[in-house]
């Protein structure tokens, strides 16, 4: 009887030991947290082209890598806060995906690095960081171009409508884009444009029904409500017949005439790439600002075919992928 | 007499069997220190000449593909703007690396530019026929720029090419260089080695650390690329093993291949330390079989010289005993040979 306790005690005792050992192990698992201003998508195709950049590198979420996403589902506000909770949960770096979350991470934390995706502006001349070669501070990350982009995709636009002359841009506050830009580039390109806010999804249908005939192109800026509400614009767009061209590949997908937008298996292995180097020791001062260098043009013919707008061959030769 | 008859044989015999011991030993750790040496040199540097062919491919793949462009004539055979365009936005679509295209007329003035990321430039009628990207381009038919940086992070180099013709221009191709970092970067060389890449002057172009390449850190005084810059390029030859060392100091083990077209050359360093491993573990080995040698020697040489002092003994207690005067006692030398037969 009481060897069964002993050996009871004793199997009590190795179990407890194990799980122990277990529950060290997944500590020991590094936690990259990241930070977005948007709404949780399924499937997560950004996400999954980072996992699949970090496999190549050796790693595996859930083996020896862990991520913990948050979402501020649009509301910008909450951003702060679930940057602290990522801080709180020790993360060994943050992945701030856009300005407003990269805002929120570094009011959260001098110390942690943070790696900064998809930022639209020059991060030299936004006042970011000191220099591209050695960033400074806790920052490092990926310029995605797009403001600098602002005359290309006006060009692509007029490419595809030769009779263009009036374009809407269609933003809302949140889009922070630079207007000196666009207007630059429109006058270059002999354009004379229309802003369009769109503050309230409610108003869309309005504000795309007074430039109706007004316009014979309207280009799309970024902004997190515009991108949850892609597929809705395009809609009012393609009603409107109004052809629109838009910065991310996904904007296409939904029914926009085409995107011109950083290479999302660039930014990917760009990222995995950062994410690699920090977790084997290097400091973020030591990694420099990297810029997107391969774009990708998505033409959406459906659209196309319902505007009745005949895609040129220069257009058609350069796109990356067409939506039939 | 005793002792000296033993130590006069006992301690040349020690020294000739160890001596031969020794010698053979450190014989065998210097050519393993030699092969070993030479056969770590060449795997490092045949990692070198894959990182080489790859980086030729991705430079040849370019020039490739603007050696059509640039033997399209101008002037009354030539083509319109348009198919130069057209086939320039081909260009960009095959080669991600090269961001923009401009072509030159034969007198040297800009007629087009098309780029991925600024507005394209139809006739601006800027004069480049001064220009190293032209001059150079007529003279050899291609021109590689040094290295620079877009914005100080991104590397690139403008490629250009001439036609060759009377009436044909120069293309001229701005290429980013990331994908040779990414060559560099993926190189796996044991555990501490890597793979670096340096132009003809001996400044670093692609390295896995960055930031000493944004440096733009001038790696001329390394011993290893000064051999390497006086060091034939013939592929089939010996290979040059060079200890030099890396930019901390640290003695390295280094290897290199040269990247042609554009007389660049990728290094491959393994610190010393990790390069010899093998080595000193064979280095010891033969240190331990010499010293167990040293000590099977030694007893067998004692035990050798006792055999041959002892008899002797015998005979000279015997002899000693005769000389006293007593003839009739035997002398007991059981060795089967000549002293025994000088004992009977």
């Amino acid at each position: 009887m009481i060897q069964r306790i002993r050996r009871l005690a004793l199997g009590v005792h190795l179990l407890l030991w194990w799980v122990s050992v277990q529950a060290q192990e997944a500590n020991s698992v590094p936690i990259v947290g990241v930070l977005r201003a948007s709404s949780p998508v399924q499937p997560d195709p950004a996400m999954a082209a980072i996992l699949g950049s970090l496999r190549s590198l050796g790693y595996t979420e859930g083996v020896n890598i862990r991520f913990e996403q948050r979402f501020a589902d649009r509301h910008v506000e909450r951003l702060p806060q679930l940057a602290d909770e990522l801080v709180r949960m020790n993360v060994k770096m943050i992945v701030a995906v856009n300005e407003a979350s990269l805002l929120a991470a570094k009011q959260a934390t001098t110390t942690i690095p943070i790696i900064v995706i998809a930022y639209d502006h020059d991060p030299v001349a936004a006042g970011l960081i000191g220099s591209r070669t050695r960033p400074g501070g806790n920052v490092t990350g990926i310029y995605s171009r797009q403001t600098e982009l602002a005359g290309k995709r006006l060009e692509v636009l007029k490419e595809t409508l030769p009779g263009l002359s009036q374009v809407a841009v269609l933003y809302d506050a949140a889009s922070r884009h630079a207007p000196a830009d666009l207007e630059a580039a429109g006058k270059q390109l002999g354009l004379q444009l229309r802003f369009v806010d769109l503050k309230n999804p409610k108003e869309y249908a309005g504000a795309i029904d007074q430039i109706r005939g007004k316009v014979q192109g309207a280009t799309l800026l970024f902004s997190p409500a515009l991108f949850d509400y892609r597929a809705k614009i395009a809609t009012l767009a393609i009603e409107a017949g109004l052809p629109m061209r838009s910065q991310g590949r996904e904007f296409a997908v939904a029914g926009a005439l085409m995107s011109y937008a950083p290479d999302r298996e660039e930014v990917a292995a760009r990222t995995a790439y950062f994410i690699d180097r920090l977790l084997r020791g290097a400091k973020p001062v030591d990694l420099p600002f990297e810029e997107g260098t391969r774009f990708k043009l998505t033409v959406n013919m459906k659209t196309a075919k319902a505007l009745g707008v005949k895609i040129p061959e220069s257009i058609l030769l350069r796109a990356d992928e067409v939506i039939r | 007499m005793r002792r000296g008859l033993f130590l006069k044989y006992s301690v040349p015999l020690l020294f000739l069997v160890s001596g031969a011991l020794v010698i053979s030993g450190l014989v065998q750790i210097y050519f393993s220190y030699q092969e070993n040496k030479a056969a770590l040199a060449r795997i490092q540097r045949e990692k070198a000449v894959i990182a080489a062919v790859r980086i030729e491919q991705f430079v040849r793949e370019v020039e490739h593909q603007l050696a059509w462009i640039a033997q399209t004539p101008w002037g009354s055979r030539g083509v319109p703007l348009d198919q130069r365009r057209l086939d320039s936005l081909r260009l960009l679509r095959h080669v991600p690396s090269v961001t923009e295209v401009s072509h030159l007329d034969p007198s040297g003035h800009e007629q087009l530019r098309v780029s991925r990321l600024a507005i394209d430039v139809v006739g601006s009628g800027q004069d480049f026929s001064n220009d190293p990207k032209f001059k150079q381009a007529i003279a050899h038919k291609t021109y590689f720029s040094p290295v620079y940086f877009r914005k100080e992070s991104e590397p690139y180099m403008t490629i250009a090419l001439s036609g060759g013709g009377e009436d044909t221009g120069v293309v001229i191709a701005e290429t980013n260089l990331k994908f040779i970092w990414d060559v560099v970067a993926a190189m796996k060389v044991g555990t501490g080695g890597y793979a670096y890449v340096v132009d003809a002057q001996g400044r670093l172009i692609a390295h896995p650390d960055i930031s000493l390449v944004l440096q733009k850190t001038d790696l001329s005084a390394l011993q290893q690329i000064r051999a390497a810059a006086s060091a034939p390029t013939d592929e089939s030859g010996p290979v040059h093993v060079v200890v030099g060392t890396d930019l901390k100091g640290h003695e390295v083990l280094s290897a290199f291949a040269p990247i042609a077209p554009l007389g660049w050359m990728v290094f491959v360093d393994l610190p010393i330390g990790e390069a010899l491993a093998p080595l000193y573990a064979s280095a010891w080995r033969t240190i331990v079989l010499v010293l167990v040698g040293l000590g099977i020697s030694g007893i067998a040489s004692l035990v050798l010289v006792r055999r041959m002092v002892t008899p002797i003994k015998v005979l000279q207690a015997g002899a000693a005993r005769l000389g006293a005067g007593d003839l009739d006692q035997r002398i007991e030398v059981k060795t089967g040979d000549e002293l025994q037969a000088l004992g009977d």
